[in-house]
């Protein structure tokens, strides 16, 4: 059994603050709700409290997204959101709500509603049926709920994809997360796609849902069994020289640098192995390895929206590079800032308002530039923007399937068929 | 990943410069580990304030007269500082910055603290006076915000009275400010700032209204207009007298809106603006910066043909210190410092501090050198830089910054 008083932040460097509140000018929950005391009171100048007694210990910090722009933007490169997360799970007093639960169980709420779909979906487009989650569950009335696929990725994958797999040399490991698995297994198959077109295999990654919605649920004994189990499945990958491609900007930031910064585990030796596909694309066009062909006419007028997490990892350079590939596109990269949905927090009836609040100027801008598609590495992301703007906001990898022209990259890449 | 020129460091240097070989048909990253020292700035900037012991009313007059290894003096002297800085203060206002003041004649600005300092350039929403024999106005209502402890008005009151003003101190409140000081240590100049568009704007100009009496100019807390300066014009149309800013405290609205117009700016000329990461090591060859590593760019090196170190001074992280040495830290450059540490300051705070003139040793084009050895394409600008000045007492800290960082754009173009 694994106590959550075992937490400790990596880099435990709160006395690094300076006090100068940078964090909290950049905090979008500050920004719509003043009962958030912000990132600095919250993390590093509060900690000195607690310290003391843990009585100044404050349920306002469950307000905290973990979006982790305070630490973007900190001067002193002080661990704020980590500080505040690990606090969190040491002395969350109340144990998750049933709500909270269902939610965070990302891999067994998927599991059931891919099998039960089509109940599933319907009940979740039904009025009567969302005004009683509202009621019962306080999940809010006005968010469209995820649909869920027919068929798991996993399952379409072994059924057709596997077995041609077998014939490429140069292979990858794909995590393909819960989004992929339970409600767009067409991104998934898009990357396979791409990835065999240029000549490279696919295997899945054997694996549970990354842990991030567990986390910020207070699940933080099962996240951690669920990156006990994703680290030790992605070492024997790694182990055999492969790297683990990602197509979800969350899964990646969690599975590098939160199992290690605040659920204290070692991924020391598979980290660099481990990020996006846009990445690995990007770099191996970068150093002439492979090419893209793509279909003429396929340019489009893109809106690249950096997730929170993406801000995190500083990638937002590889996925908006790799989309002004597309001869004809024209990619803007939108000032950042979070679109307020956060992974559950948005769907929470108390936080509703304060969600569409904090996205209302990402919408703004994303609409002013009128473009013909939005773009963006974090599935969270994309749902808030495609149900908030009049636009469409995919994962970059669809946009480059669909803008594809597969035949004459397999030809570019000598890839017979 | 590769582009023409790489900033190490995002702030007023890197951004300015960066701007300037973008609109050249350059490349450019950035690499901004954490949000820069324009944060702290006061919207006030400095071409030379003082020299010796006199105080500068025209900079460009005192420059022939500096150290020849003053960097005005190495990016040519009088006649060349005064193009590089008239250039930058262009690049400024093409971003978007509304600014006053020239080059040829110093004005003065009101510190946070209620002193008239000199300053080359001071954001146009701010109270700048040209002399201080003559006084604009009769009668200042100075209304600060109830519980915003970054805004003093008894300071302002007294330094506005020393030459000449009627004042009337008051402090407002409106619904928005309430709902700020449910956290206390939290009510910031930008958290502020943020809740001051639409009718939180409405509801501050009508409070400022009840305030003013029979003032002929209001004075506020620099806490509006944190992208652009749109709020601060439509809070002026609102309120029915002349209406200034003065600087807060850090952290500081001026500065941030100068910082987010220009990387703004920056980003929109196609630069790529790495914000959060780090640089963390270079691959030499010989003389020559062939790559640098980052934090968040891993084993995917950036390359460039030239390399420009902008990461500014102690503050900034841009030099390290323990108890007997300093260094750089990305590169461990050479670094001017004093080696006896008894020496590193004066013991009256209020002297000039030795250690404000320690730095990364440049050679006269302003090229890094790597343990005696000068390096061919890694150049240093803004507050990193080492040398015979001393920012804070000369007041030369914006200028020293922009001339250098002009000065090696031009060298990145040739």
């Amino acid at each position: 059994m694994i106590m959550a008083t075992d937490f400790q932040v990596k880099d435990y460097n709160f006395e690094q603050c300076m006090k100068c509140s940078v964090c909290t000018a950049y905090c979008p929950v500050t920004l719509v709700n003043h009962k958030f005391p912000g990132p600095k009171q919250s993390g590093p100048d509060g900690e000195r409290y607690r310290l003391k007694d843990i009585k100044y210990f404050d349920k306002t910090l469950d307000l905290c997204l973990n979006c982790k722009r305070c630490e973007v933007a900190c001067p002193s490169d002080v661990k704020i959101a980590d500080i505040i997360q690990v606090v969190r799970f040491k002395h969350a007093n109340r144990p998750p709500s049933l709500r909270n639960r269902l939610m965070a169980e990302t891999d067994l709420v998927g599991g059931v509603a891919t099998r039960f779909h089509r109940t599933v979906n319907g009940a979740f487009n039904n009025r009567h049926i969302k005004n009683v989650l509202d009621a019962i569950l306080e999940i809010d009335r006005r968010r469209q709920l995820p649909q869920y696929a027919r068929k798991t990725f996993r399952k379409i994958f072994d059924k057709h994809y596997a077995h041609a797999q077998q014939a490429f040399e140069t292979k990858v490991a794909y995590f393909y997360g819960c989004h992929v698995n339970y409600n767009d297994p067409e991104l998934g198959l898009s990357l396979v796609e791409i990835l065999n077109a240029v000549g490279i295999g696919v295997e899945l990654v054997t694996e549970k849902c990354c842990g991030m919605p567990l986390i910020m649920n207070g699940l933080v004994d099962r996240a951690k069994k669920n990156a006990v189990f994703n680290i030790d499945s992605i070492r024997q990958i790694v182990d055999r020289g492969l790297p683990v491609l990602t197509t979800s900007s969350t899964c990646t930031l969690t599975m590098r640098d939160e199992y290690n910064h605040i659920l204290g585990l070692d991924n020391e030796d598979i980290r660099d192995s481990i990020f996006l596909a846009t990445r690995y694309l990007y770099d191996l066009i970068d150093n002439g390895r492979i090419k893209l062909v793509f279909k003429p006419d396929a340019g489009n007028k893109v809106a690249y929206h950096t997730s929170c997490h993406m801000e995190k990892l500083g990638w937002a350079i590889y996925s908006s590079k790799l989309l002004a590939l597309i001869p004809g596109s024209k990619t803007i990269v939108m000032e950042s800032s979070c679109c307020g949905l956060a992974g559950t927090y948005g769907y929470k009836k108390e936080n509703y308002n304060d969600s569409q609040k904090i996205g209302k100027d990402l919408f703004k801008r994303i609409t002013k530039f009128n473009p013909d598609i939005v773009a963006s590495d974090c599935e969270s992301c994309n749902r808030q923007i495609s149900t908030s703007t009049p636009y469409e906001a995919v994962n970059p990898i669809t946009i480059i399937a669909r803008a594809l022209d597969f035949k004459a990259t397999r030809k570019a890449n000598g890839i017979n068929n | 990943m590769k582009a023409d020129v790489v900033f190490i460091g995002g702030g007023l240097a890197a951004l300015v410069a960066g701007i300037k070989l973008l609109e050249n048909g350059l490349s450019v990253i950035i690499i901004s580990a954490g949000q820069s020292a324009l944060h702290f700035s006061s919207g006030s900037l400095c071409a030379m304030n003082r020299y010796n012991d006199t105080e500068v009313h025209s900079p460009l007059e005192y420059i022939d007269l500096l150290p020849p290894d003053h960097p005005y003096r190495k990016v040519g002297g009088a006649s060349a500082t005064c193009t590089l800085l008239k250039e930058a203060e262009v690049i400024m206002r093409r971003a978007g910055i509304e600014l006053t003041g020239t080059l040829e004649r110093n004005h003065y600005r009101l510190t946070p603290f209620g002193v008239f300092t000199p300053a080359w350039l001071t954001l146009s929403d701010h109270l700048t006076l040209d002399s201080l024999d003559k006084v604009p106005y009769r009668k200042a209502a100075i209304i600060g915000i109830e519980g915003f402890l970054d805004f003093y008005p008894d300071f302002i009151a007294k330094g506005l009275k020393k030459i000449g003003f009627e004042t009337v101190k008051s402090t407002v409140n409106t619904p928005e400010f309430n709902l700020l000081r449910n956290n206390p240590t939290e009510m910031r100049a930008p958290n502020i700032a943020r809740t001051l568009t639409e009718e939180g704007l409405e509801n501050y100009a009508y409070a400022l209204n009840r305030k003013i009496y029979d003032c002929d100019v209001a004075i506020i807390p620099a806490v509006v207009g944190l992208n652009d300066n749109e709020p601060v014009k439509q809070l002026a149309s609102m309120v029915n007298c002349d209406l200034y800013s003065v600087s807060t405290i850090p952290v500081a609205v001026p500065g941030i809106r100068m910082k987010i117009l220009l990387q703004e700016y920056f980003t929109s000329l196609g630069g790529w603006y790495l914000m959060g990461d780090s640089a963390t090591d270079g691959i030499f060859e010989n003389d020559y910066l062939r790559s640098i590593n980052t934090a968040n760019l891993g084993n995917t090196p950036v390359k460039a043909d030239r390399f420009v170190l902008a990461t500014g001074g102690l503050f900034s992280r841009g030099l390290k210190s323990d108890i007997n040495h300093v260094w750089e830290p990305v590169f461990d450059l050479d670094v001017d410092f004093e080696q006896d540490r008894a020496r590193w300051y004066d013991k009256n705070f209020y002297q000039p501090q030795p250690f404000m003139k320690f730095g990364v040793k440049t050679d006269e084009h302003f090229r890094c050198s790597l343990q005696g050895k000068t390096l061919r394409n890694l150049y240093a600008i803004g507050s990193v830089l080492g040398g015979d000045f001393n920012p804070l007492t000369d007041g030369v800290g914006a200028g020293v910054t922009l001339a250098s960082a002009m000065y090696v754009a031009n060298k990145c173009l040739e």
